[in-house]
């Protein structure tokens, strides 16, 4: 993957050579590349800071290829890195006189930590090699990041070792005369690091293709390997240079190190910059997790963050406050402890840091694309119309994704044939889709699907093969939606599309940022799950309520309709009508609603579009207009609330319906009526009844519909609880258990004598003997199920007291270390009863849950023998 | 006395079983008894004086009579679920000496 920086600089690299022309503006390189001027100045830049490129100091600004001959080359190679004579020195010293040790080829590993500076140390070997004369004029340098092959690790091995044209396209070959440099070499596979160590070994690589075998002479081959995990590889024939850690680095380095990055800002945003004291002091004494890169990020996010005041403002400076800090930075922040008293020191009594003072250069710099970036979204989404708050959040989101760096230990398995994929897509956006879905799983702990990667793949390419953005295909709510309902996901898109500029000049529009959203949203469990509908009104009511349930499950499966509190019934029911079928997934929807007039109005739209929707209402907007009124006419406190509570008792009185209890029965509505009759015959509570079968559960959720319109179900009554709409749910066996006295206490909740008490004096017989099992535990659980079973098997008191111990000693049994299966084959049985197998499994999982333990197919059979009671 | 506990598996037998070795010991009484599962006692019940069968496997009591025709009966399921072993004794003792 040649990028597009190394496109830039080999250009001018050989047209210096071919032509002789020594300096350029940036105008004639965008020109001479067909690249976006922005873009072009942002690379130019970067190639300036590494060293390759030398910036005049005139307007207009030219660029010339920095020499690489001893007596020329303006850059002093290590001496430009923070610390290089602090906590670089040794290494510097040390990676020195390895170079100019007198030998042919040279291997030098640096060891480090995640963002330590490895990269530009590294680049510097090559600098001081130039310089000292051990390469020569044009000497080649080859740089492969291992990163970049995350999910093409082929591509990776024909880059290093050569493809199947042969061994001349090796990184290896390439780079002989010069350095070879090889980031991340902890990334490789095994095959792939065995190969490097036969190298180190032998000076020789093997061939990909064919037995021959190739000596490396004159090279410099150097790689970095973090140090994760305190593993280090002992490489033969390598010199080991170690770097310290960020954090380990002294406070002044430190403070060197976040100025330079300032001032880089200040460069690329073309404003001047002003840092607050206590953002700095924060950024001096946080733990960066991933060392130099965290640190870049956090300055990089916190300018942006300030650059979107300043577009509020319309201002020039802007101004970095401690606020402005991404979160994950503040978090980390340590204890200042003894080391304030340092950072005071070293920063002194200024209020601010200023960087980039940019009176003479004024309207010459142009804003890097971030800024640019940063600046067309946030002034498209105002033009759609979305609110500050969303906007907030989406560019919050993208500022923290702004890096577009791995974490390195996330390699991810997939099934993926990415050859076949490679015959349609190109490889190059294959490699940027893989780090994007690495990205992904990484921020959000989700893999991209398959299907959903190879679509982006699909995607992305066809817009590159048309080279022209593909057209609007999605209307203006939709985008609106997107960014109000998923505003991280838009923004891990946006800067996904943000890499995809800088690598194919693919410029996206919020429309088609919107649609690549889209691809994440449908990764999440697409399964008919329903969701949640919150129906409110007033302005923000719904979405607030929905961003909370959002942004605390990052389910993202809550959705908001913002009513107008104006608004006529007719319109509210058009309106609730449509957000339903928009939000629906198939799974259908829990609406969450602010008044009693909507009850009706989604009983209609469930049976008109054939939609499952639960309402719940919770007149949170009625009774805050009731409460304001109190207010206003109360001077008392006290009277107010009362009066607030007062009307609240009344509404809730309102919805109150009678009560009725609904009997089930499984299989027939018989063995409901009986128990209807039975409850009827004895309860004093007067409650209407109403038999209902189990059998078909969408019949049944119909019945219960309609008794709903009239009565609040008070509770079911049955064998089974089909665990639908909230109502509360009665045993049959704690019906017949009580007496016919205590039949009310059962239907109402109240807690009843048992008839069986014998569960509780096994329970404690027993559960005193018990090993692994505390009596305490036995007795809760223990009972229920036993009850279960037997009225399920109508067990008599004796027999239920004997399953009980049964069970209580089975569960004592399997709970030691030592249980062993039998091995008695038991599926024959099983497969002659499988309902009776199928209802006894299900019972016990509840004890194989609270009890942790599995319950062997033998104790299943022979509680089923015992259940029925097989001579 | 030669007692056959006769359960599901032999489980829950075994606690009750210890529980009247520990009573018979201490009233001087002599004691052979041993728990089996529904699935052995066909094999074993010739050295037994009597069987003894726990109350979650009381269905089976008449062909357990049928089996052995040994005097057999079940435990008084409070009983069993306490191990109230000088009422089993007694249980015992009645069914021996009918």
């Amino acid at each position: 993957m040649k990028k597009n920086r190394d496109i830039v600089y080999e250009y001018l690299w050989k047209e210096s050579i071919a032509t002789g022309k020594t300096s350029w503006k940036t105008d004639e390189v965008a020109e001479a590349l067909n690249m976006q001027r922005t873009n072009v100045s942002t690379l130019l830049n970067e190639l300036t800071t590494e060293g390759l490129l030398i910036k005049s100091k005139t307007r207009p600004v030219l660029y010339k290829v920095a020499s690489r001959t001893q007596d020329t080359v303006e850059r002093k190679p290590f001496e430009e890195l923070v610390g290089f004579d602090g906590s670089l020195k040794k290494a510097v010293d040390d990676v020195k006189k390895a170079l100019m040790y007198p030998a042919d080829s040279l291997n030098i590993q640096v060891v480090t930590d995640a963002g330590s500076g490895s990269t530009a140390f590294c680049n510097d070997i090559y600098y001081y090699g130039l310089m000292m004369g051990k390469f020569g004029k044009n000497s080649p340098f080859i740089y492969v990041n291992c990163r970049h092959f995350n999910k093409n690790r082929s591509a990776l091995n024909d880059v290093i070792f050569g493809d199947k044209s042969g061994i001349e396209k090796s990184a290896f070959y390439q780079a002989m005369g010069g350095v070879l440099f090889i980031d991340h070499i902890e990334l490789l596979e095994p095959e792939q690091y065995s190969r490097i160590s036969g190298f180190l070994e032998t000076g020789r690589i093997d061939s990909s293709v064919d037995k021959r075998t190739e000596y490396i002479k004159n090279l410099v081959f150097v790689f970095t390997m973090t140090s994760w995990d305190d593993e280090q590889v002992d490489w033969r024939n390598t010199v080991s240079i170690p770097l310290p850690r960020l954090n380990d680095r002294p406070m002044k380095e430190i403070f060197k190190l976040i100025k330079n990055f300032f001032a880089k800002e200040a460069e690329n945003s073309g404003c001047q910059i002003k840092v607050d004291v206590d953002a700095m002091r924060i950024l001096m004494n946080v733990e960066y997790p991933h060392g130099i890169k965290t640190m870049v990020n956090g300055i990089k996010s916190a300018c942006a963050n300030a650059y979107i005041k300043l577009l509020d403002e319309e201002g020039k400076t802007m101004y970095v406050t401690g606020q402005d800090l991404p979160e994950d930075v503040q978090a980390n922040f340590r204890p200042i402890g003894a080391i304030g008293a340092q950072i005071d020191s070293i920063i002194g009594t200024a209020n601010y840091f200023s960087f980039g003072d940019k009176s003479s250069d004024e309207g010459e710099i142009e804003a890097t694309e971030v800024y640019g970036q940063l600046k067309n979204q946030y002034q498209g989404m105002i033009d759609k119309g979305i609110s500050a708050d969303a906007i907030k959040k989406v560019i919050g989101s993208y500022l923290d994704n702004i890096c577009f760096d791995m974490p390195k230990n996330l390699i991810s398995g997939s099934n993926i044939n990415i050859g076949q994929l490679a015959q349609i897509v190109d490889t190059n956006v294959i490699n940027y889709v893989s780090l994007f879905a690495e990205r992904y799983k990484h921020d959000y702990g989700k893999e991209l699907s398959d299907s959903m990667f190879c679509g982006l793949c699909l995607h992305i390419n066809s817009i590159l093969k048309k080279d022209k953005i593909s057209p609007k295909r999605i209307d203006d709510d939709q985008v609106r939606a997107i960014i109000t309902h998923y505003p991280k996901e838009y923004a891990t898109m946006l800067d996904f599309t943000h890499v995809l500029y800088e690598r194919f000049f693919l410029k996206f529009s919020i429309e088609e940022v919107a649609i690549l959203t889209m691809y994440l949203i449908d990764t999440k469990e697409s399964d008919d799950s329903p969701v949640l509908l919150y129906a409110m009104h007033g302005k923000g009511v719904a979405s607030g309520l929905a961003e909370v349930a959002n942004t605390t499950t990052k389910e993202n499966n809550a959705y908001a309709l913002e009513l107008d509190v104006n608004e006529d019934t007719s319109a509210t029911n058009l309106a609730l009508e449509q957000r339903i079928k928009e939000v629906n997934q198939g799974g259908g929807v829990v609406v969450i609603y602010d008044s009693s007039s909507m009850e009706v109005m989604l009983d209609s739209i469930a049976e008109r579009c054939n939609i499952k929707i639960r309402g719940m209402n919770i007149p949170i907007t009625t009774i805050g207009v009731v409460a304001s009124r109190n207010c206003k006419k109360e001077n008392d406190i006290d009277k107010a609330y009362h009066g607030i509570r007062k009307s609240m008792n009344h509404m809730y009185y309102e919805y109150k319906r009678p009560m009725a209890i609904v009997t089930l029965c499984h299989t027939s509505e018989g063995g409901a009526e009986q128990l209807k009759n039975y409850i009827s015959r004895y309860s004093k509570l007067e409650m209407p009844i109403f038999a209902l079968s189990m059998g078909n559960k969408d019949k049944l959720i119909k019945e219960v519909i309609e008794i709903k319109k009239s009565y609040r179900i008070h509770a079911f009554v049955g064998t089974f609880d089909p665990e639908i709409f909230g109502i509360p749910f009665i045993s049959i066996a704690d019906v017949f258990e009580c007496s016919k006295e205590d039949l009310d206490h059962v239907l109402m909740f109240e807690t009843v004598q048992r008839k069986y008490m014998g569960y509780e004096k096994v329970i404690d017989n027993y559960g005193k003997e018990a090993k692994y099992l505390t009596a305490e535990k036995l007795r809760k659980y223990v009972p229920g199920t036993v009850e279960k079973l037997a009225v399920a098997y109508d067990l008599d008191a004796d027999e239920r007291v004997g399953l009980c111990a049964h069970i209580v000693y089975m569960l004592d049994v399997l709970s030691s270390p030592n249980y062993k299966i039998k091995g008695i084959n038991n599926s024959k049985y099983f497969a002659d009863n499988p309902t009776d197998y199928k209802v006894i499994s299900n019972y016990l999982k509840a004890l194989e849950k609270n009890f942790h333990v599995i319950i062997s197919d033998e104790e299943v059979a022979t509680l089923m023998r015992i259940l029925k009671k097989e001579r | 006395m030669k007692i056959l506990l006769v359960c599901a598996g032999g489980m829950s037998t075994g606690l009750l079983m210890k529980k009247m070795k520990e009573y018979w010991e201490q009233q001087g009484e002599e004691l052979t008894i041993d728990a089996v599962g529904l699935a052995e006692y066909k094999d074993v019940f010739q050295d037994y004086e009597c069987v003894l069968v726990g109350p979650q496997v009381r269905y089976k009591l008449e062909d357990i009579k049928k089996d052995t025709g040994l005097p057999a009966d079940v435990v008084n399921s409070l009983d069993y679920a306490v191990a109230n072993c000088p009422n089993i004794m007694k249980q015992v003792k009645g069914m021996l000496a009918s």
